[in-house]
């Protein structure tokens, strides 16, 4: 991230650059959010969300990197004359810088609560499949799913209807996921509306920036589904199994963490409010200059909720209306639905619980053709780039280095081993010389005489 | 001076001593031989140790002479009429290697403390680090080749009664080979000493019948002098001379071509005589170079500076790339080796004063790291049967000890900051960067050293990965036991793998102990020389 706040990045002549960032940011946003959708691992969802809500703040970078070269935000022009713009675009780079950086407070908050308490659930599950499998010793019950070999605590398949079992980690992940969903109000919204915003208002200058802008777009939605989805699946609904139904409460000591870390997420408007996006900016900006919180906050109300501008209005809708209204409400039309009958989870837990049942009830479609569709195991197989890393790494690297230590063997010390059979053949050979025979010395001695002789008078 | 006369000497007292007693009693003597060595390579670490804190770490580095200048000097007359004498002292440059010597005698004493044939196997260790200090100490060349040579006969007899299946081929292949490198280095001496200007009548060090000299400070100093008017003896013969006795280092370093004698010595010699060979006789090699070819003949050094760094790239790209294709352990560790002296040629063909200290630093911190690698091999060796990668998988749950040495081993060979190899290769590249920078060579000469990096990374970690983690079952023991009980390292094993260790974090975290000394001796050399007129400024 450093790079992007280097003299050359602020001041340089790197617009096409910027771009291809923005557009690596968006492409990937899109991809891991579609590998998210159908990974069965709570955890391979959660990375899978890592990796999608990381290229939201590469893609508001590149955004932010192509304002800072493209608007003159210095104070001064060239020939020392005050600059007219300052104030205008100098808030509008830090504020776009500022969107991404404050995406990856609010996602580090969010992200390790949401490790943390599925660990928590992980815990539990495996806890409760050990118990089940203790008993299985005394031939209480029996079940072929249960055993050791195949049994997958990280599996959403292993899960369901905890709510009611672990209302604590089922709270925080909850607000976690609206969070990472960017459900208003909530955390990540104040960040990625930045974020968003801004790849539409680059996109205005340079059409180019349109396609990042989309995919984020799209991505806040896909972002909405994949989300909902994994806490539909682990909290909500019956429990697929007989491990999920014997799952315990909680463990005591991550409670605390939990707690301030959803604090935090829950109260990212005060963040927000108290000028996080804002870089401190110094004197000179009327709206924010000896305001109190209280004023702070309003403004991010109004600004988020009540642009002027028709443009950032409309698209700050289309945002919320696809991550906070669409993509959930789809996740849940498909799974969750009621819980176990006499279950109960928290009441503020609930209203999501019967309004998932609702829609289940009213809406719910078959999606089956998507599901075993060649896209969707494409997908589930994380579009087969590990697959392909791998080939290339045992096929390619692997191959040329054990062909490489063939020919370290063979020619190199093939070349060394050949001296040293030359040598030793001509040896024999010299070696035949030496017959032990007086006559042969005696024919050499006189051969070797007249050698000399001739060689004498002839020079002579 | 008593540093190498005493080893050798003890060497071949306990060994005339073994020789006379009975066959019979060779069992019972192997503990009184093994004590009395520990003993005494103790004493002798403990005086290269008071040697450090006495001489070494007050020198004035800053104002005081550190090229061509040394302390505890002594000479004797040998053959006046020749000019040879018997002449030793220390420097930046060969104390850190006697140091280094004599720290790993007694930890190689520790880490193959049941060696069979003890009473023997001992005082032929003593015999080899007596030979390699003088080689490190010698200030005449006469001496320096008479103890280059005798390096090779205790390793001769190491590989050949202590080692492997195919022994006999190995031993004798690297006494040849190096031999015949040798013999060229040899060569070049003579003629080095037939060559020089001829000085009757000035006395010195010179013989008083031929008027030259075997003295290296003489020469150096004659040689830098000489400098600021032109070559030293001639262009021609200079180049000649740079060549031959490269030749010789090259061949012991080894760099690739050259290197092939190393992975069949290495895999057959025993762990005692693998650790001394990597930790210090390579460094022979690389010793001699900075010793002889480059203090002597600097004009020669600038003109093969391409040459020498394309030998650097060649050895360090090819040993990684073998490395990684190699199924027996012990052989990737000797490609490692190759590699990693790759990175020391590299770093003299840079010709900045910072590439320089960090060939020195490589030299003393491969001579830390390599002896833990190849104990962690010897323990393979020893405890598992096997040398095969893949042949025991999954063996950290059964030997955790021996796991965790691997580990340690493994990741300091490979650059793991804090510990000591990181600190070299780290010079390396920027010296390396420097240098491309200021020669305005094209960057894709760091494309090499990248790799490299990678693929040392990948070799030690998949080797890794297929050793001791990865088990199809955990709870049955490796194949290559045969259904033996699992065994862990011994206790003397332990202790050397953890002295080991503690010096490669030691150095990792305090480099300075050592590179300082070595690094104004580098800038000294170099200061000398752009003031003489020989090197351009500005490095």
């Amino acid at each position: 991230m450093f790079p992007f706040f280097g003299a050359d990045a602020l001041h340089g002549d790197l617009a096409d650059l910027a771009f291809i960032i923005a557009l690596v940011g968006g492409i990937t946003a899109v991809m891991a959010a579609a590998i998210a959708f159908v990974q069965m691992d709570l955890k391979k969802v959660l990375a899978y969300s890592t990796m999608s809500q990381l290229a939201y703040i590469f893609t508001g970078l590149g955004c932010a990197m192509y304002l800072a070269n493209t608007l003159y935000w210095h104070e001064y022009l060239p020939d020392g004359v005050k600059n007219p713009d300052y104030y205008d675009n100098h808030y509008i780079v830090i504020v776009a810088f500022g969107a991404a950086l404050f995406h990856l407070f609010n996602h580090a908050m969010a992200k390790g609560m949401l490790f943390m308490a599925s660990g928590s659930v992980i815990h539990e599950v495996h806890h409760a499949h050990h118990h089940l499998h203790h008993h299985d010793d005394h031939g209480e019950d029996h079940h072929d799913d249960h055993h050791d070999d195949h049994f997958d605590a990280q599996s959403m398949e292993n899960m369901g209807g905890l709510a009611s079992k672990m209302p604590i980690t089922a709270t925080a992940m909850l607000v976690g996921s609206a969070s990472i969903m960017g459900l208003p109000l909530i955390g990540g919204f104040w960040s990625k509306e930045g974020i968003i915003a801004n790849a539409w208002r680059v996109a205005q200058d340079d059409p180019r920036f349109l396609l990042p802008a989309m995919c984020v777009l799209i991505g806040a939605g896909m972002t909405g589904f994949y989300m909902s989805r994994m806490w539909l699946k682990t909290f909500a609904g019956k429990p697929n199994n007989e491990v999920a139904a014997h799952v315990g409460p909680t463990n005591t000591w991550i409670k605390t963490p939990l707690f301030i870390l959803t604090f935090v997420s829950l109260s990212s408007i005060l963040f927000a409010g108290m000028g996080f996006t804002h870089w401190a900016p110094d004197e000179g900006y009327a709206f924010m200059s000896e305001k109190s919180l209280v004023d702070g906050i309003i403004y991010e109300l109004g600004h988020a909720f009540a642009n002027e501008v028709p443009y950032f209005f409309i698209i700050t809708y289309i945002a919320i209306a696809l991550g906070a209204v669409a993509g959930p409400g789809l996740a849940l039309a498909l799974y969750g639905g009621q819980l176990e009958e006499g279950e109960s989870a928290k009441p503020w837990m609930m209203p999501v619980i019967r309004l998932n049942a609702w829609v289940k009830a009213r809406f719910n479609f078959d999606n089956s053709a998507f599901a075993n569709s060649t896209l969707a195991v494409a997908l589930q197989n994380r579009l087969y780039i590990d697959h392909y890393y791998d080939m290339a790494m045992l096929k390619i690297v692997a191959g040329f280095s054990t062909k490489a230590a063939e020919t370290d063997a063979d020619v190199i010390d093939g070349t060394i081993k050949t001296i040293e059979s030359g040598s030793q053949s001509l040896s024999t050979v010299v070696r035949s010389l030496t017959t032990g025979s007086a006559r042969d010395y005696i024919l050499m001695v006189s051969v070797g005489m007249l050698a000399i002789f001739m060689l004498v008078w002839g020079v002579a | 001076m008593q540093l190498v006369g005493f080893p050798v000497v003890a060497g071949i007292v306990l060994l005339a001593f073994v020789a006379n007693a009975k066959k019979s009693a060779h069992e019972k003597l192997n503990n009184p031989i093994r004590m009395a060595s520990f003993a005494f390579s103790l004493a002798l670490f403990g005086y290269t140790t008071w040697m450090f804190f006495e001489v070494f770490a007050s020198i004035d580095l800053d104002n005081g002479i550190i090229f061509n200048d040394y302390k505890l000097y002594d000479s004797y007359e040998w053959f006046p009429a020749l000019g040879i004498h018997w002449t030793v002292g220390l420097d930046a440059l060969s104390f850190p290697m006697v140091w280094l010597t004599t720290f790993l005698l007694p930890v190689t004493i520790i880490a193959t403390w049941h060696e069979k044939n003890g009473a023997t196997y001992f005082p032929t260790l003593l015999l080899m680090g007596g030979a390699l200090i003088g080689v490190f100490v010698s200030l005449d060349l006469f001496m320096f080749y008479v103890f280059w040579e005798l390096t090779l006969i205790p390793m001769f007899f190491l590989i050949l009664n202590w080692g492997g299946k195919d022994r006999k081929y190995a031993s004798q292949k690297f006494f040849i080979y190096t031999f015949t490198a040798s013999v060229v280095m040899l060569l070049g001496l003579v003629t080095l000493y037939l060559m020089q200007p001829d000085q009757i009548g000035t006395g010195g060090k010179y013989g008083t019948m031929t008027g030259r000299t075997f003295d290296i400070p003489t020469l150096v100093e004659a040689a830098t002098n000489a400098n600021m008017d032109g070559w030293y003896m001639g262009e021609s013969m200079q180049k000649v001379l740079f060549v031959m006795l490269m030749l010789g280092f090259l061949v012991k370093l080894p760099a690739v071509p050259f290197h092939t004698w190393l992975p069949d010595a290495h895999v057959q010699a025993p762990t005692g005589g693998s650790m001394l060979l990597a930790g210090v006789m390579l460094k022979m090699g690389a010793y001699g170079m900075f010793r002889l070819p480059l203090s002597m003949f600097p004009h020669a050094l600038q003109h093969f500076q391409m040459a020498l760094m394309i030998f650097g790239m060649v050895s360090l790209v090819w040993g990684a790339i073998v490395c990684l294709g190699q199924t027996n352990l012990k052989k990737m560790v000797a490609y490692s080796s190759v590699s990693h002296m790759g990175v020391i040629l590299i770093g003299i063909a840079t010709m900045q004063p910072m590439g320089w200290a960090a060939a020195l630093f490589m030299m003393f911190a491969h001579g830390i790291i390599s002896p833990m690698l190849f104990a962690v091999c010897g323990a393979f060796k020893h405890h598992y049967h096997s040398m095969e990668i893949g042949a025991m998988r999954g063996m950290a749950k059964h030997s955790p000890w021996l796991a965790t040495s691997m580990m340690f081993a493994w990741m300091a060979s490979l650059g793991l900051p804090l510990l000591a190899g990181f600190v070299a290769e780290l010079m390396m590249l920027i010296a390396l960067w420097y240098f491309i920078d200021l020669e305005g060579w094209s960057v894709l000469w760091m494309i090499g050293p990248a790799l490299v990096l990678a693929l040392t990374a990948a070799y030690y970690l998949w080797s890794m990965q297929r050793t001791i983690f990865e088990g199809g079952d955990e709870t049955q023991p490796p194949a290559s036991l045969h259904g033996d009980p699992v065994p862990d390292i011994t206790n003397e094993e332990k202790l050397a793998m953890l002295i080991l260790a503690a010096f490669t974090i030691l150095f990792g975290i305090l480099p300075w102990i050592g590179l300082d000394m070595m690094d104004s001796y580098c800038r000294q050399f170099f200061d000398t020389m752009i003031s003489n007129g020989i090197f351009k400024g500005g490095a």
